[in-house]
């Protein structure tokens, strides 16, 4: 069944229908220039190097670029010499073949630009401007990073230990510190494996190109793995299994795992591997065994918040696998363990 | 050899490549039938049947979508020099474009631009990763993931749902927009936010079902 | 004490079963099983093929297959009309490769012989080998199978004998008692309710000669065909005193024939031109009609061309300039066979293909490239112009087949107009086709005429009813006797029939004959009301009552010495516990009457298995597994546990059973 108030909703919301119902063709021909140009832009801008403000703009039709610009004098570049870095405000207006015409440090009248041009604007977060509305981009999970990054062709190890470094480590995915009970970061909530799979799939699907990410599929008849990715038009699979570790409290009610329930996930991943191989056999399959690690010490059950030494006291414990399985077979990988911070404050102790 | 029929598919991968390579730096064999695909479902969109499209979809069990005359056309391209296929990527080689360019000029493969157009540009506007996520709930495919025997896509009942869907998504964005990258971007945002909303469900009635069986321990 | 039964009849006892290339049973395509005395047992699960195996018995005793649904007019008929459908049957279950090798082969005794036949599964007429020797001394040679018999021959030496070993009148006799009264199968068939066939059985059984069921077969047929005969007479003699009357009538309608005459030219007229554009109107959409098709394939015929051209202009290319080391000395200047890197790697490379040499050894290479693209844009433009004509021509027929409905309207209403007035005015008519004034005397001897012919068309309808009566009145007379024969009988088969039935439906029941317009029936009495209609007995209870009647019939029927055995597919579900036991307690009591049973059960029907195994015993009673026959599905798999302990149970209930 469709739900037209869903669709409805998005239509309104949207860049492009807006920009297509307030520019006209003209202006979806225009967005399009510039959609083709951002990813170009990111190849070479990381955005965590833009701390001023970024506009992209493309006029409907050709301008002269004054009454809307002012400042200082722009220069014509190739796009191979696009700016590296963004710390006042620079406004790039993109030309036909292959030139893109570069303002730094430059004042701009945006309301009157959104009249007549298409334009674009990065500033921690992105979107477009149209007739001075601002649209903002939803960005489904990953921060720090435009959706108009492309995503290569780095292998799964690397974009998990990615996964690990920028999102997981201070919490930087929105999805998924959804997993925490509160901003501190001390407790998880009920239920977190699912925010932390929501997290791990979109993270895969923007930076793993040509993958295909499904949640929980069905193994066996117990219990679905977490995460299958898919690569397509190849044989090649691989099974993630995440299991978190640390405390999680509802209300009142708490639930604890420990070092144990990595090994019980590692023997569970195996268990799925040999089911799956039996109804795939001709696939190349890979299990991965991802931990969330949450764990804190001294935690009770009033805690709210922690010590930087409780907080960070299992920083660097590594959890004992015995057997180890990636020694024992070739379609296990070692387990990764995602050591995620919490919040701490420099009074807070056990107990408070 | 390409089969001899499908000089469509031939078109369709030069032009696709054409226009996302250089965004893309280079496009995947994947990224590419993906595109048709959604080039293909705009066709529906705009009442043209499945059949005039010129060349068929399937399910097949390492990957979807996929079209065996994709396949065979690239392949054709590439050794005839159309294609560059050296590295992990597919570009356009100077005869491709040439060739593209006089292909563009006939009467024959006009009337997909707009097609094709409306599929590229909204691969540029929805996240990467997005499109193939979005595509995979589209009801053709969705209806026939259950399966592991290949299965062909865009059948005569697949059909009856996706106009029943293309209904909506037309008054919501209106007959009268002729570039079909808005209705596009729209229809593919909507699958992917209906399958969000529906994850979400189930997630809201599965940590219902664990709280209550978080006891004190 | 009753008078004395008329001689009875032999049946075959099955001794053995062979298949040979059955691949429905793809574990075991060459099954041979041997039956013992008393109950053979085919358990399994659900669509193995049990209810296969029984009609394929069935099939090698008779050469036919029990056609589902079919009803029953008379012996021979039913022979005659079934023979195909055994081969559709077989064809279903038999794999290709194995048609001509697929056969079955059955061993049974009758009276004193042993016969031996084998059958190919598809050769229901024939009989690939027969042999006949006397029990007593089995090594005798006896009729023994002579190979200069031929298929055909060989059956018909066995339909002889067979026949006359059992007592009965003929072949086809044979093949409806097996078929309708002693095999229940899958298509519940029920003995009860088919008048004409439960009629036939009595016939066969209560009657003083087998001789007379086919002697009521043929009269009634006669019976039927005089009836239609006569039907058909009257009908014309009807029309024929229809246009006396109207003859009669239209000496008195003189006056508006002038008018009438007038009326009659305009609608003649009006359909004429009507008929005529219509004409029109169609020979000008059929020439739109071809000329669409014509623009169609003159489309098809350009695409296929330019598809082939696409195909040459992609694949014909002289792939020397786009070989990998010649691309990368172009583009990178770097040579890898010799792992230079200089601009002169570019160069020379470059020129030698500008001037369409092979860089490597130059050869002159192709340079058909600028032709294909001339020949493309040449047949892009064939196809836009050819696709223009194909819509002009689509407009065009769509505009004539309009205009082209509407004149066949209009010619349709012009020549009902045309015919209402020859209906209502048939004398008119006459006049006007004879095209002459009226003359008295030529209508005088019309009606004459027409006298004479009612005359000899009303006697000839007479004939014929007397003949349908005459019939009638033999198959009255034989009814009559049949009627007789069976009270009669009466007193000896009721009871064996309560016998039986009463074990299962355990409530006071009686069966009584009675005459009805199409012959003779028996009806079921519960209590003293007669449950003559089906809904008022559940389906399962029918089965088994229907099952009942058999046994009882063939009790009653056979000669000790040769019993007839019963092939019951059983039927499931439905029957609560209580009944599946007494169920197993009739078709006990059946078997201790010395009669055989070979029957079927989805390992499940426990109860009903169960007792029957108890009062058996491994004696009298063998369970066949067939799960180890045909190929199972992964439910079954699954289920095999569940089905190994089932069988368990009964066979220990066997071992302790018995008496």
């Amino acid at each position: 069944m469709i739900d037209t108030n869903v669709m409805r909703r998005l239509a309104d919301g949207m860049f492009v229908p807006i920009v297509h119902r307030e520019l006209g063709d003209a202006g979806a021909a225009a967005l399009r220039d510039v959609l083709s140009f951002l990813p170009r832009l990111y190849s070479v801008l990381s955005p965590e190097q833009i701390t001023g403000t970024l506009y992209v703009l493309r006029f409907l039709t050709p301008q002269q670029a004054s009454p809307v610009l002012s400042g200082c004098s722009p220069v014509e570049v190739p796009l191979d010499r696009l700016p590296r870095g963004v710390a006042q405000t620079t406004v790039i207006e993109v030309l036909d073949k292959e030139v893109a015409r570069v303002w730094e440090n430059a004042a701009i009248d945006v309301a009157l630009a959104s009249t007549i041009a298409v334009v674009y604007r990065y500033r921690g977060d992105e979107g477009f401007v149209v007739r001075d509305r601002y649209c903002a981009i939803p960005n489904p999970a990953v921060e720090h990073l435009s959706v108009f990054a492309r995503p290569t062709f780095s292998s799964l190890l690397e974009a998990l230990q990615d996964y690990r470094a920028r999102l997981v480590r201070t919490s930087t995915c929105h999805l998924f510190r959804m997993a925490w009970e509160t901003e501190q970061r001390v407790f998880f909530a009920s239920g977190p494996e699912h925010h932390m799979r929501r997290s791990l799939c979109q993270f895969l699907y923007s930076r793993l190109r040509d993958v295909n990410v499904l949640p929980e599929q069905r193994v066996d008849e117990t219990h679905p793995v977490d995460l299958k990715v898919t690569w397509s038009f190849t044989l090649s699979e691989a099974l993630i299994e995440i299991k978190w570790l640390g405390k999680s409290r509802n209300g009142t009610s708490i639930v604890e795992y420990w070092d144990a329930r990595a090994r019980e996930g590692a023997k569970q991943l195996v268990d799925y591997l040999d089911w799956y191989r039996t109804t795939n056999p001709n696939a190349d399959t890979k299990g991965y065994l991802v931990v969330v690690d949450g764990r804190r010490r001294s935690l009770s059950a009033t805690t709210t918040s922690v010590s930087q030494a409780d907080g960070m006291y299992d920083e660097h414990r590594e959890i004992e696998y015995n057997p180890r399985y990636e020694e024992l077979r070739s379609d296990f990988a070692p387990p990764l363990r995602l050591f995620a911070e919490p919040k701490w404050t420099a009074d807070a102790g056990a107990g408070s | 050899m390409a089969d001899p029929e499908s000089y469509q598919a031939s078109y369709d991968l030069l032009a696709i490549a054409e226009r996302l390579e250089r965004v893309w730096d280079g496009v995947t064999a994947a990224e590419l039938h993906l595109v048709a695909y959604v080039a293909c479902l705009l066709a529906i969109y705009r009442k043209r049947p499945a059949s005039d499209w010129g060349y068929a979809f399937i399910r097949s069990p390492w990957g979807a979508p996929f079209s065996p005359d994709l396949e065979a056309s690239c392949n054709a391209l590439r050794v005839g020099g159309f294609l560059d296929a050296r590295t992990d990527v597919l570009t356009t080689t100077p005869s491709g474009r040439d060739f593209l360019a006089f292909l563009s000029g006939g009467s024959q493969h006009g009337w997909r631009t707009q097609f094709l157009d409306g599929a590229c540009s909204s691969a540029l506007a929805v996240p990467a990763g997005a499109m193939r996520n979005a595509v995979q709930e589209e009801p053709s495919l969705r209806r026939s993931s259950v399966h592991r025997q290949p299965r062909p896509l865009l059948t005569a009942g697949d059909t009856v749902a996706l106009y029943e869907q293309f209904g909506v998504l037309a008054e919501v964005v209106g007959t009268d927009v002729s570039d079909l990258m808005v209705p596009s971007v729209v229809w593919l945002t909507y699958l992917s936010e209906a399958k969000r909303l529906e994850e979400q469900r189930l997630a809201l009635a599965e940590t219902g079902s664990l709280e209550s069986r978080h006891r004190v321990d | 004490m009753s008078e004395p039964r008329p001689a009875q009849l032999g049946f075959p006892r099955l001794r053995r079963v062979d298949l040979q290339s059955f691949s429905l049973y793809a574990q075991q395509p060459d099954v041979s099983l041997p039956i013992a005395r008393g109950v053979t047992c085919l358990a399994g699960a659900n669509g193995i093929g049990k209810s296969t195996f029984l009609s394929a018995v069935t099939f090698a005793l008779t050469g036919r297959v029990p056609v589902p649904h079919r009803g029953y007019s008379s012996a021979d008929e039913y022979y005659q009309e079934s023979a195909s459908f055994s081969s559709d049957f077989f064809s279903g279950r038999i794999h290709e490769n194995d048609r001509r090798s697929s056969s079955i082969s059955i061993e049974f005794e009758l009276r004193d012989q042993i016969f031996r036949i084998t059958r190919g599964l598809f050769e229901g007429n024939g009989l690939r080998s027969l042999a006949i020797r006397p029990i007593a001394n089995a090594s005798d040679a006896g009729l023994a199978d002579d190979s200069t018999l031929s298929d055909s021959d060989r059956q018909r030496v066995y339909a002889t004998q067979l026949t006359q070993a059992m007592g009965l009148k003929s072949f086809d006799q044979f093949v409806f008692l097996q078929h309708f009264v002693f095999t229940f199968d899958e298509s519940r068939r029920l003995l009860f309710w088919n008048e004409k066939a439960l009629e036939a059985a009595l016939f066969i059984a209560f009657g003083a000669n087998p001789e007379h069921q086919v002697a009521a077969d043929n009269s009634r047929r006669e019976m039927e065909r005089a009836e239609s005969l006569g039907r058909n007479v009257k009908w014309q003699a009807l029309q024929v005193s229809k246009r006396i009357d109207s003859l009669t009538e239209s000496t008195r309608a003189k006056a508006n024939f002038p008018e009438l005459e007038a009326q009659y030219h305009q609608l003649e007229a009006a359909r004429d031109s009507t008929a005529h554009a219509a004409e029109q109107a169609d020979a000008k959409a059929a020439d739109e009609d071809l000329a669409l098709a014509n623009a169609s394939a003159e489309l098809l015929a350009l695409r296929s061309e330019y598809s082939k051209a696409f195909a040459q202009h992609i694949g014909k290319r002289s792939s020397a300039a786009h070989h990998p080391l010649v691309v990368e000395a172009v583009t990178e200047a770097r040579c890898s066979l010799c792992g230079v890197t200089a601009p002169s790697v570019r160069d020379s490379v470059a020129r030698r293909i500008a001037s369409h040499v092979c860089p490597l050894c130059e050869t002159p290479l192709s340079t058909t490239e600028s032709a294909d693209i001339a020949t493309l844009k040449a047949l892009d433009e064939q196809l836009a112009a050819a696709q223009k004509r194909l819509e002009s021509a689509g407009a065009a027929r769509s505009r004539l087949a309009a205009t082209r409905d509407q004149f066949r309207r209009d010619a349709q209403a012009a020549a009902a107009a045309i015919r209402a007035f020859e209906e209502q005015h048939a004398e008119i008519m006459r006049r006007l086709q004879s095209n002459n004034a009226v003359r008295p005397e030529g209508l005088q001897q019309e009606l004459e005429r027409l006298t004479i012919e009612l005359k000899a068309l009303t006697q000839t309808s007479k004939d014929h009813y007397q003949a349908r009566d005459q019939h009638k009145a033999v198959l009255r007379r034989l009814q009559d006797e049949l009627e007789q024969h069976y009270r009669a009988a009466e007193v000896d088969f009721v009871p064996i029939f309560r016998s039986l039935a009463e074990r299962f439906i355990g409530i006071d029941l009686d069966i009584a004959v009675e005459r009805r317009t199409t012959g003779v029936a028996l009806v079921l009495e519960f209590r003293s009301t007669r449950r003559r209609e089906l809904y008022e007995l559940s389906e399962s209870q029918r089965f088994f009552l229907d099952i009942a009647l058999r046994m009882a019939l063939a009790q009653f029927i056979s000669d000790r010495a040769a019993p007839a055995p019963l092939y019951i597919d059983t039927p499931e579900g439905s029957l609560d516990i209580a009944y599946e036991a007494r169920a197993g307690e009739m078709f006990a009591q059946f078997v201790t009457g010395g009669h055989d049973i070979l029957m079927t059960a989805n390992i499940n029907s426990s109860q009903l298995l169960r007792k029957l195994a108890g009062r058996c015993g491994a004696e009298r009673m063998k369970l066949v597994r067939m799960t180890e026959w045909a190929e199972l599905s992964e439910v079954q798999v699954e289920e095999g546990p569940l089905f190994q302990e089932a069988y368990a149970i009964i066979e220990k209930d066997l071992a302790s059973g018995g008496s």
